[in-house]
């Protein structure tokens, strides 16, 4: 019980970073879970989804996320993990009761202290299962779902009054369902609509611009705090309307561009290169060595339709030293991918963190 | 390409630095080629019935629920068992699965064939291996086993330069091996190139 304990701490601390690292709210309280504790439970599992959620409506909005490597040290700072240097020949203690099953015809061998045991798979009620939102509702961490003031049928109605069939898909006479997943802010507002399941470019583009047209939505909370949630999905139905007229002069528009919203300039090879850079180019201030500065700063820039950055700005700072070198290797950053044809500029926030180097033992 | 299957006797979730850097989730392996006098885990031996089996889709699904933590932590999957190098074809298919970012060990016996090893070593960050004895004699008279292979594998991997993804681990056993005997096994493998040693003690259970 007691390594379950030590196990579900060191756990709490890793999400706590990864919440600290990407500026997500936390929200943790003290483990009230009952049952035997293996590390986890319930409520840590709903921690986990929590977080999966933020990173994501952060990836999708454009914010890079920090994630890789982060935690990397943690494990060794408890105090608990294998000496691996060639020149130790510490005996290891495996004084531990036996975790394993005891074969009373033979001998067995104990590993060391830190061990867990293997759960077998077949035996039955000892596998701990992946947490389903429905459950997380029994534990403590209360998850309701964002919804639509009135209902779904309240916004299968506002969808049906709001549409306007498309001119240019009149000709080709096209009916059905097209699938659009967005992202209900803190605030209850709607954003970043994409295509899930298209019809027809020109459809596409209507229910893309209906779904980002609806009013506030009730926003989703973990235990009562607003909070985003990603990836609600909305089937919108397209009906010929009964007076349509369908003049055989206009030609179907075959050059709109669908999904238009979902496209955003990318950093070549994605997050993590633009991490990669970061790092690799970030010379750590004099100033700063001298004097023992480390810490965070988060620059905001904006990256225009042909690729380029522009307004780099600080939007939240931690010493002028740092900040000047945060915007100095964000300068540097190298274009990202163009998006052809269109005008529209995405804002981009970066956080970069400072850590002092830290002296070999 | 027919999707891989293989007998899991059991998933340790949560893992902190036992099996590698970081959090790890253990996945156990049904069968082994040797037969230890003091195995730890006596119901992975053929034989026994205490095994389920797993795609590599059911197994991804099964563990992708601590991404975040190998993620955050440079941790991932560890394959042990039982012997996991008897399921290199497994083990590729997973890594097709989890993406070159999760972190993939292997703790194996290397008492499986050369092809096995050159196929893991493509897909694994380390390898972790228990080398009993580099004694013949004493090698036999613990696992039953010859280890030629072991001997054949240890060279491969110096082949390949991976001997710094390698870690040994040596062990003290009771009334099998002696401190010097460990000594010179540690000496040969110095000599392949092998810098990375685990030395640690078996401690007997007696009833």
């Amino acid at each position: 019980m007691e390594k379950g304990k030590r196990t579900c701490r060191i756990l709490k601390d890793i999400r706590r970073q990864i919440a600290e690292a990407n500026d997500i709210e936390f929200i943790t309280s003290e483990c009230r879970y009952k049952g035997d504790c293996f590390g986890t439970c319930p409520k840590c599992e709903a921690e986990v989804f929590y977080l999966e959620q933020q990173l994501q409506a952060r990836r999708l909005s454009g914010k890079v996320v920090v994630l890789a490597g982060l935690s990397a040290g943690i494990i060794a700072l408890s105090g608990c993990g294998t000496d691996k240097t060639s020149a130790s020949s510490e005996t290891r203690l495996q004084g531990e009761p036996p975790e394993m099953v005891e074969d009373s015809t033979s001998t067995i061998a104990d590993r060391s202290q830190c061990e867990a045991d293997t759960q077998a798979v077949t035996e039955k009620g000892k596998n701990i299962e992946p947490v389903k939102v429905e459950d997380l509702a029994i534990v403590g961490m209360v998850y309701v779902p964002a919804s639509f003031p009135g209902g779904d049928d309240k916004l299968n109605e506002w969808l049906h009054s709001h549409l306007q069939y498309p001119e240019e898909a009149l000709p080709d006479s096209i009916e059905g369902v097209v699938k659009v997943s967005f992202t209900v802010n803190e605030n209850g507002s709607v954003s970043n609509a994409s295509i899930v399941k298209g019809l027809h470019p020109a459809l596409d583009k209507e229910a893309i611009r209906v779904v980002e047209s609806l009013p506030a939505f009730k926003p989703c909370t973990f235990d009562d705090i607003p909070n985003i949630e990603p990836g609600k999905e909305v089937t919108v139905t397209f009906k010929m309307p009964e007076n349509a007229v369908i003049r055989d002069s206009v030609p179907p528009n075959k050059n709109a561009v669908f999904g238009a919203m979902e496209q955003m300039p990318i950093f070549p090879g994605g997050d993590a290169k633009l991490m990669e850079w970061v790092k690799s180019h970030m010379q750590y201030p004099e100033e700063a060595l001298q004097d023992s500065i480390e810490g965070r700063v988060v620059v905001q820039f904006v990256v225009k339709a042909d690729g380029s950055i522009d307004n780099i700005d600080v939007v939240r700072s931690k010493h002028p030293a740092l900040d000047a070198e945060a915007i100095r290797v964000t300068k540097t950053l190298p274009n990202f991918k163009p998006i052809h044809g269109k005008t529209v500029e995405y804002r981009y926030l970066l956080p970069i963190i400072f850590k002092l180097p830290r002296q070999e033992e | 390409m027919p999707t891989e299957k293989a007998k899991i006797i059991g998933i340790s979730r949560h893992r902190l630095s036992t099996d590698g850097d970081g959090v790890t989730t253990l996945v156990a392996f049904h069968g082994c080629p040797l037969r230890c006098r003091h195995c730890l885990n006596p119901h992975s031996l053929d034989g026994g019935d205490m095994f389920r089996e797993y795609t590599t889709e059911e197994l991804y699904d099964t563990v992708v629920i601590d991404e975040l933590y190998f993620l955050a932590t440079n941790g991932g999957v560890t394959f042990g068992g039982g012997e996991p190098a008897m399921r290199p074809g497994f083990i590729k298919e997973f890594r097709e699965l989890c993406g070159s970012e999760w972190r993939i060990t292997i703790e194996t016996s290397l008492n499986v064939p050369a092809a096995n090893i050159d196929a893991l070593l493509a897909v694994a960050d380390e390898l972790i291996v228990d080398i009993k004895d580099m004694n013949p004699d004493i090698y036999r008279h613990y696992t039953g086993r010859e280890n030629t292979l072991v001997i054949d594998n240890l060279r491969l991997i110096a082949g390949h330069g991976r001997q710094n993804d390698c870690l040994i681990r040596l062990p003290l056993i009771p009334d099998h091996n002696n401190d010097a005997d460990r000594t010179a096994s540690r000496k040969e493998l110095e000599a392949l190139g092998f810098t990375r040693f685990d030395l640690f003690n078996y401690i007997i259970r007696r009833h």
